[in-house]
C-alpha cells in the first residue's frame, strides 16, 4: 500500500476523530454580503448562500467578475461591507484577532498567485501551517517530505521557493494548503498553471479530501474542468451570484 | 480508501518516477540544510545595519559614561569621607591679649551653635608648641606670641554642608576668623562632581531615547518591507504574537552581538581614563577605584540593552500588527 497521502487517513483513524462529513449545519453562512473596494462600486452585491459543511462547488465568472475577492472573505482576509459573514459559527463582524487566527487555520487557501515565502525553502513553506500549530519538528518533517512526494516535489524540496517554474509553485501552494488537513480549503485557480496530468491528479487529491469531510471550493475559468466533474457551480455576474445545478 | 489512493497514484505523471516508500524513508533520513527558518526576514536592507551600528553606538556611549560615573562616584564617596567630615578655622590673634581669648571664645561659642557642628576642639598651647617646636625651639610662650589660634571642627558626617554660608556668618562674629579654604575648594569640587552626574544621566537618557526612535524605525521598516509576508502569514493563522516573537527573537540577537562590540570597544577607553585619572589621584584624592563589582555592571550593559530591545520591539510590532488584517 501506498504512503502518500496515507497520512490523512492515517491520522484520521488514529487519532479517532473523523471530520463530521456532509450534513445540513452551514460551515459558511453569507447574508445580505456586499464587498467595496474603496469608495469605488461593489464588487459583490448582496450574496446570500450558504456552504454545508462536506460538499464542493466551483466557482466560475469572467474575469474580473470578484472570484478572488469573494474567497478572500471566506479566507478572512477581508471583511464583507455590508451583510453578515459567518465562518464556523462564528459572526467575522464580531470575532477578536486572536480568534480569527484560529478559525484561519481550519481554512486552506491556494492563492491564484501562489503567495509562497519565496525567502524560505520548499519544505519550509509547506511546513508553515505545521509549525504555527507547534507540531514537533519530526512529525512535520514525516508529513512534509510524504506530501512533498506525492506532489512530484522531493528533488527540490530545499530549493528557495522563488527558484522553482511556475507550475511547481502552485503545487507547493497546493501542498500548504491542504497540510494541516482543513476544514476548508479554497483553490483560487488551481490548476492554471499546470499540464492536464497533474491538474487530474491535483482534482483527485481535492475530491479525497473532500470525501474525508473538507468543504472545497475551487475558483476556476475552465468549462474543461467543470464538465469533467460534475460539482454544482456558482456563478459571479455583475455581483451577484448565482446557482447553477 | 485504499484503492482511491492507488488509482492517484495510477495517475501520476508518467515521467516521474512513482515515490517508493524507500525513497520517502530515504528522504526522511536526510539531514536537511540548516538554513534560516525565519518566517520573517530582516537580514535584508539597510535597516538592520543601520539599527546594528546604532545599537553598537549606543551602548559603547552608555558604557563610557556609566563607567565614568561609577569611577566619579567611587572617587566621591571615599573623598567625601575623609574630607567632609572636618576642617579647620584659623583666628588671627589681636593686639590685646584679652581681646584675643573674647574673639576665640566668641568664635568657639558660634561654631558649637552651628547646626550640623558636632563638636569644636581648640588645639592646646602644648599641641601649637609641638606645631612650632621645630622653627622656634621649645623655650617659647606660646601667649605671648602671635601665633593663631587653630580650631579642630568635626561635622556630621554625610551632609552637605554649606561651608560658604557658614564663612560668611563665621565674618560677622570675628574679623580675625578664616575657614580652612582647601576643605571649602574640596567641597566645590564635590558639588561639581554632582553636576557631572547629573549630565551623564542627561547623557545616558538621550541614548537611550536614540536607540528607541532607531528600535522603532527598525521595527516599523521592516513591517512595511514585509507586509506582504506578514499577510501570508496572518492568512495562514499566524497570530500577531507568533509573528512579533519571530522578529523580536532575530533584532534581539542582532542587538545583543551589536552591543557586546560596543561593550568591548569601550574597554579600552575606560582603562586609557581610568589610568589618567590615577595620575591625579595623588593630588586630591585617595582611591579611585574601578572594582569588579564596576566591569561587571558594564558587561551586564549588552544583556540589558538586548532585553530593552526586545521590549521596545515587541511592543512596537504588536500594535502595528493590529493595524493588519
Ligand atoms: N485590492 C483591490 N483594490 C481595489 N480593487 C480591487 C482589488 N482587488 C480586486 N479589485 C477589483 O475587484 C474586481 C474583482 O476582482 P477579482 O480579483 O475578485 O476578480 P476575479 O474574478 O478573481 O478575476 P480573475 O479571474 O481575473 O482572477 C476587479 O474589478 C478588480 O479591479
Ligand atoms: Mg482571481
Amino acid at each position: 500500500m501506498l504512503e502518500s497521502l496515507g497520512y490523512i487517513t492515517a491520522i484520521n483513524i488514529k487519532k479517532g476523530k473523523k471530520m463530521e462529513t456532509r450534513g445540513f449545519e452551514p460551515i459558511v453562512e453569507m447574508k445580505n454580503v456586499s464587498l467595496a473596494y474603496g469608495d469605488n462600486p461593489p464588487v459583490l452585491k448582496s450574496i446570500d448562500f450558504a456552504f454545508r459543511r462536506g460538499s464542493m462547488h466551483f466557482l466560475t465568472g469572467k474575469s474580473g467578475a470578484g472570484k478572488t475577492s469573494l474567497l478572500s472573505m471566506l479566507y478572512l482576509a477581508q471583511r464583507p461591507t455590508e451583510g453578515t459573514l459567518k465562518v464556523f459559527g462564528s459572526n467575522i463582524a464580531m470575532t477578536d484577532r486572536d480568534k480569527m487566527a484560529f478559525l484561519r487555520r481550519r481554512i486552506g487557501v491556494v492563492f491564484q498567485d501562489f503567495r509562497l515565502l519565496e525567502h524560505l525553502s520548499v519544505f519550509d513553506n509547506v511546513a508553515l501551517p505545521l509549525r504555527l500549530k507547534g507540531m514537533k519538528e519530526k512529525e512535520i518533517r514525516q508529513r512534509v517530505i510524504e506530501l512533498l512526494a506525492w506532489v512530484d516535489l522531493s528533488h527540490n524540496m530545499y530549493v528557495k521557493s522563488s527558484e522553482i517554474s511556475g507550475g511547481e509553485k502552485q503545487r507547493v501552494a497546493i501542498a500548504r494548503a491542504v497540510i494541516n488537513r482543513p476544514e476548508i480549503l479554497l483553490a483560487d485557480e488551481p490548476t492554471g498553471n499546470v499540464d492536464n496530468e497533474i491538474a487530474l491528479k491535483l482534482m483527485k487529491l481535492f475530491a479525497e479530501l473532500n470525501r474525508l469531510g473538507t468543504t472545497v471550493i475551487i475558483a476556476t475559468h475552465s468549462e474543461e474542468l467543470m464538465e469533467r466533474y460534475n460539482y454544482p457551480r456558482l456563478k459571479l455576474e455583475n455581483g451577484h451570484l448565482e446557482y447553477i445545478k | 480508501m485504499e484503492n482511491f489512493n492507488e488509482d492517484i497514484m495510477k495517475e501520476k505523471p508518467s515521467k516521474k518516477p512513482r515515490p517508493e516508500a524507500s525513497k520517502v524513508k530515504e528522504l526522511r533520513r536526510q539531514t536537511p540544510p540548516t538554513d534560516s527558518k525565519n518566517e520573517l526576514p530582516i537580514d535584508e536592507g539597510y535597516s538592520k545595519t543601520f539599527l546594528r551600528v546604532v545599537i553598537a553606538v549606543s551602548v559603547f556611549l552608555i558604557s563610557i559614561t556609566l563607567s565614568g560615573v561609577l569611577g566619579i562616584n567611587s572617587m566621591f564617596e571615599n573623598s567625601r569621607k575623609q574630607i567632609v567630615s572636618n576642617f579647620t578655622v584659623q583666628i588671627i590673634p589681636l593686639p590685646n591679649y584679652e581681646e584675643s581669648r573674647k574673639d576665640l571664645l566668641n568664635v568657639v561659642n558660634f561654631l558649637e551653635k552651628y547646626p550640623n557642628i558636632k563638636q569644636v576642639s581648640v588645639l592646646s598651647d602644648n599641641e601649637l608648641k609641638a606645631l612650632i617646636e621645630p622653627w622656634l625651639g621649645n623655650n617659647v610662650d606660646i601667649e605671648l606670641l602671635p601665633i593663631p589660634k587653630l580650631l579642630d571642627v568635626q561635622i556630621t558626617p554625610n551632609v552637605d554642608f554649606d561651608y560658604k554660608k557658614l564663612m560668611i556668618r563665621l565674618s560677622e562674629v570675628s574679623s580675625q576668623a578664616s575657614i580652612n579654604d582647601h576643605n571649602l575648594w574640596l567641597s566645590r569640587l564635590l558639588k561639581f562632581i554632582n553636576s557631572l552626574k547629573v549630565l551623564a544621566l542627561t547623557v545616558l537618557l538621550l541614548v537611550a531615547l536614540a536607540s528607541v526612535t532607531a528600535i522603532v524605525y527598525a521595527a516599523q521598516t521592516s513591517l512595511n518591507i514585509h507586509k506582504d509576508t506578514i499577510n501570508i502569514l496572518h492568512i495562514i493563522g499566524a497570530t500577531d504574537n507568533y509573528i512579533a516573537l519571530n522578529y523580536v527573537k532575530q533584532i534581539t540577537y542582532t542587538s545583543l552581538v551589536a552591543g557586546i562590540i560596543g561593550t568591548l570597544i569601550s574597554v579600552p577607553a575606560i582603562l586609557v581614563v581610568g589610568s589618567m585619572a590615577k595620575g591625579i589621584e595623588a593630588g586630591i584624592f585617595n582611591t579611585v577605584s574601578f572594582g569588579a563589582q564596576n566591569w561587571l555592571t558594564i558587561f551586564s550593559l549588552p544583556v540589558l540593552s538586548a532585553i530593552f530591545v526586545a521590549i521596545t520591539a515587541y511592543i512596537t510590532i504588536v500594535k502595528k500588527l493590529k493595524n493588519m488584517i
